[in-house]
């Protein structure tokens, strides 16, 4: 440790070496947070004499240096691509070829309709089946989706909000089919339709409601699946949606919060719930930010679990994350340069701690990555996770000077997102009022101002452009929804509609509606309905007789 | 000078929940002095001409980021075609559009497509020139 005549000694030394240089005249640098990033740090910037408290080991709280005691040293951390398209046949084919590949578990993505809640069958749903992500109607194709494939062994990333229970009832029914019982069944899920309600807008009940379905999952899954986590906060859907660093974290941790009371509301404890939390945040390439983001984010949920909530299980306090390269840091000019892009964000998550990493696709701002771009993606981990040796010490950028100020620093502009938060009657009221969404869209109008006049650098968009650069999209190979196979999709799904006893049917909506009602969980009751394989349209429209309907505020 | 602005209906089809672009240029539309009426998300192809013409807009501007804009502009102009006003507003489209695309669009009388990229500055000088009241 450094005593206190050594600071003075620093801080004089410091002083003069300014002057000499003529450091004081310089104009200021910031970060996106308005943060004053100064010339050099010293140990006068970080008070160490509190390692113990503020900084400590790995596994232990706070947690800032990470959840386990040896993270990624001997494993790598979970890397995957986000596959989703056409159907689950197309879908199904891809993922053997990751699998194959060495992809370590499979993320997937739904399309529009899946999200809302409408079969692939439904005339509102026609212009988008298959489009942006894979089409999951019933039980069927969720066992489609695992031909050959290790249904249960491998872990399964959802990315699906507000219907998350009705797709983990699907997951337990094609399991269980195949001989796997729920206690086996690894992975997470979303299931965070707060996050939607901000941006994306893909939340279907109105939102009181979406909160209390969410919670179901989180209840049956912390006393029915020890190996599945239920919720993954999805700090990624603000970020989508303009929001800074501060914002990501503090919105998602407010959000959090509203689910855990509505949990404890029920009676549950404290550490039966909180383990079963994981976030989802986006990394940009502002990697020294990104990392200090990272770490103040798994201090402060460390103090909150603790201080706030009274936990005594320090699974409860260690924040576990998922982070993928941040899709509005993708750019459309030369796009084979956010290979580039996507690879410096990873490797601030793996710098930050990050537990699994979806990897983009660089040509996805343009359409579903193909085969070729989901390759260079999950190489890119690879490389990350065994070339580089970045993984052989826990944390460490920890005890860099600049580091450990700039992790103090975020920490301080969390902690005042969420106390704004509060100020507004916490995360529900914040959401409907449309406060949330007007504080991220006044930082990102703030961002396209400083892209249009240059003062934030973007490569190849507003500096260095090539002369006479054609559009991208004349030489990418754009993927094109495959019309035969999503037309025999719906065909396929008719005929079983038609093929199930429409007794047994209605027999799984009424007493789903009535457990609705009755305020049961209505997990039991989703998995019936699943094994039944009633639709996610059949079970959403039912659903939305109690639940109501979300309606997004339309701000500009 | 309020009754001379063109005015813009910014408009969001179907299910597609991103609207960061559409948000984008509807404040910089307007920071150009356009009257800018954005409809909210998850609007159909019978919301949006509806409401087009009881806001009496002179540009349509429908922003698609999900792939489902050939299905969609497909229902928008038809429902413009059944009530006789295809002459009656100045119909553009922003997004991701795949190039090929770009000729069924404007087969369909779509009048531009716009990339994700195109400045704002750009757009508003197309609608100034092709719808130009002011």
């Amino acid at each position: 440790m450094v005593e206190g005549n050594d600071l003075k000694k620093i801080t004089q030394e410091q002083e003069r070496w300014e002057k000499e240089y003529g450091l004081k005249d310089s104009s200021p640098i910031k970060t996106d947070l308005d943060i004053e990033i100064k010339a050099i740090y010293t140990p006068v910037d970080v008070n160490l004499s509190d390692y113990l408290k503020d900084i400590g080991f790995p596994g232990e709280y706070p947690f800032t240096r990470g959840p386990y005691p040896e993270m990624s040293r001997h494993k790598p951390w979970r890397y995957s691509v986000f596959t989703g398209f056409d159907t689950p046949e197309d879908t199904n084919r891809r993922w053997k070829f990751l699998y194959k590949a060495g992809q370590p578990s499979f993320s997937i993505v739904y399309d529009l309709p899946s999200h809302m809640g409408l079969d692939s069958d439904d005339p509102q749903a026609e212009d988008d089946v298959g489009r942006v992500g894979i089409p999951i109607c019933t039980t069927k194709d969720i066992e489609i989706l695992f031909e050959d494939l290790p249904i249960g062994k491998v872990p399964f990333y959802s990315n699906m909000e507000t219907l998350a229970p009705l797709i983990v009832a699907m997951y337990i029914a094609a399991a269980e089919k195949r001989g796997v019982s729920q206690k086996e069944l690894s992975g997470s899920i979303s299931n965070d339709p707060l996050s939607t309600a901000v941006s994306k807008s893909t939340t279907v009940f109105s939102l009181r409601h979406s909160v209390r379905l969410a919670t179901d999952l989180i209840e049956y899954a912390a006393k029915q699946l020890p190996k599945f986590y239920p919720i993954n906060i999805k700090g990624v859907n603000m970020s989508e949606g303009g929001a800074n660093m501060a914002q990501e974290v503090g919105f998602s941790f407010s959000n959090a919060l509203c689910f855990l009371n509505e949990a404890l509301e029920r009676g549950l404890k404290v550490d039966e719930i909180a383990p079963k939390f994981t976030f989802f945040f986006s990394t940009t390439p502002h990697i020294f930010e990104e990392v200090a983001k990272y770490r103040a984010a798994r201090r402060l949920w460390a103090k909150l679990l603790r201080d706030r909530y009274g936990a005594k299980n320090p699974a409860s306090m260690a924040l576990k994350f998922t982070a993928l390269a941040c899709p509005l840091w993708l750019q459309f000019e030369e796009p084979e340069l956010n290979l580039v892009r996507a690879a410096l964000a990873g490797l601030a998550q793996a710098l930050g701690g990050a537990q699994a990493t979806p990897h983009p696709g660089f040509d996805e701002v343009f359409a579903i990555p193909d085969q070729k771009s989901q390759s260079l993606a999950l190489g890119t981990q690879q490389i990350l996770a065994e070339e580089t040796n970045i993984t052989k010490t826990v944390d460490p950028l920890g005890g860099s000077f600049y580091i450990e100020w700039l992790t103090n620093q975020m920490e301080h502009k969390i902690v005042n997102v969420l106390q704004e938060v509060e100020n507004q009657g916490g995360a529900a009221a914040a959401i409907e009022s449309g406060y949330m969404k007007r504080q991220i869209l006044e930082y990102y109008h703030q961002v396209e101002r400083e892209i249009a006049n240059g003062q934030r650098v973007i490569v190849r968009r507003n500096k260095y452009q090539i002369e006479g650069e054609r559009d991208p999209r004349e030489r990418l190979t754009m993927h094109k929804p495959n019309m035969e196979a999503i037309n025999k999709h719906i065909e396929r799904l008719k005929s079983l509609k038609a093929s199930r006893s429409h007794e047994q049917v209605k027999g799984c909506l009424t007493r789903l509606k009535d457990a609705a009602r009755e305020k049961k969980n209505l997990m039991p009751y989703l998995i019936d309905a699943a094994k039944t394989y009633v639709s996610i349209g059949e079970m959403t429209r039912t659903l939305k007789e109690v639940f109501g309907e979300f309606v997004p505020p339309a701000l500009i | 000078m309020t009754g001379n602005r063109i005015r813009v209906l910014m408009a969001k089809p179907g299910l597609d929940g991103h609207e960061l672009g559409a948000i984008v240029v509807a404040r910089g539309l307007s920071e150009a002095g356009l009257e800018v009426i954005y409809t909210g998300l998850h609007q159909t192809p019978d919301q949006i001409v509806s409401a087009a013409i009881q806001e009496d807009v002179n540009v349509i501007g429908v922003s698609i980021y999900s792939g489902a804009h050939v299905g969609a502009m497909q229902k928008i102009m038809g429902q413009l075609r059944e009530r006789g006003m295809e002459q009656s507003f100045l119909v553009i489209v922003g997004g991701p559009i795949p190039l090929e695309d770009v000729p069924r669009l404007k087969d369909m009388g779509v009048a531009e497509v716009f990339s994700s990229r195109t400045p704002v500055k750009e757009i508003v000088d197309f609608i100034r020139e092709r719808a130009g009241r002011q």
